[in-house]
């Protein structure tokens, strides 16, 4: 029975697989098939991270130009909506230049009549010349301003531009508020003549 | 119970109905605004008489040239 034992104990030293051993804490190395296993999973988990990250990077991507295409839009918008309010600002100047030259035309008109009359009309036609020159500026400043704001608002920096833009259609307003005084005194000066023909009756 | 449930959404669609009108109205008047200083604008008598001219001069009104300068800018500040 002792024999046995023996026998049975050696038997089992010998044959018992090398592989199972483990790591004892003292330190001694990792059996060789374990280790490529660990090794094998730190591989796999690495690449797993690797793609969850891409998969980020790549959603993070997609986002960011969802963003860029709805920035591009919006912006499209208030292009459009800036350029129908600057439509109407550019009607109305368009609309009173063309008034007051028709007046100017109607007053002119006038002064030939009391040119043929005899009246003395020179210093009445100079004022209206000089209307007529303020109303020539105001055209060629709202010409620029059509320009500067298309190109302010297809700008990298829309805010800065707009300031220029706004300066020179404020100067046209005033430009024509310049023209309509001149007229309000043209039509008093003209209603002096009529005064002076009346008194001559 | 069901005559006040129908009572209820009579109501409601009247009243939705109103508020479609209102608006449609807010909107459409802003823009007939519009026309209408324009009109005013182009409009004058084709007359030379001198009492005529003045008239003319007296009713062009130059104060509103630039309104929309400041929606104008809040779109520009809200966009950009």
């Amino acid at each position: 029975m002792k024999y046995f034992i023996i026998i049975l104990t050696l038997l089992f030293a010998i044959l018992l697989p090398k592989g199972i051993t483990a790591q004892a804490p003292t330190g001694r190395p990792i059996p060789i098939n374990v280790r490529t296993l660990v090794e094998e999973r730190i591989e796999i988990n690495e690449e797993r991270r690797e793609n969850i990250r891409l998969k980020i990077e790549e959603k993070e991507a997609t986002r960011e130009a969802a963003k860029e295409e709805l920035k591009a839009k919006l912006e499209e918008k208030a292009q459009n909506r800036v350029r129908t309010l600057f439509g109407n600002i550019s009607t109305r100047i368009e609309s009173a230049i063309s008034r007051l030259y028709t007046l100017i035309e109607r007053m002119e008109a006038r002064l030939a009549i009391f040119a043929e009359e005899g009246e003395n009309v020179l210093e009445i036609q100079e004022k209206i010349d000089s209307a007529k020159i303020l109303l020539v500026s105001a055209e060629n400043s709202l010409v620029v301003a059509k320009t500067e704001l298309e190109n302010t608002i297809t700008s990298e920096d829309p805010k800065a531009g707009y300031l220029y833009v706004k300066d020179v259609v404020k100067d046209i307003k005033l430009t024509l508020v310049d023209a309509h005084s001149i007229l309000v005194q043209v039509i008093g000066d003209m209603k002096g003549l009529r005064v002076g023909e009346t008194e001559n009756i | 119970m069901k005559i006040t449930k129908n009572n209820f959404i009579l109501i409601l669609a009247i009243a939705v109905i109103i508020l479609i009108g209102f608006f449609a109205y807010f909107f459409n008047s802003s823009d007939s605004l519009f026309k209408q200083e324009i009109t005013k604008l182009k409009t004058q008598s084709t007359s030379n008489e001198v009492e005529s001219i003045e008239q003319d001069i007296l009713d062009t009104d130059l104060s509103d040239l630039d309104k929309e300068l400041s929606d104008i800018e809040k779109e520009i500040e809200a966009a950009y």
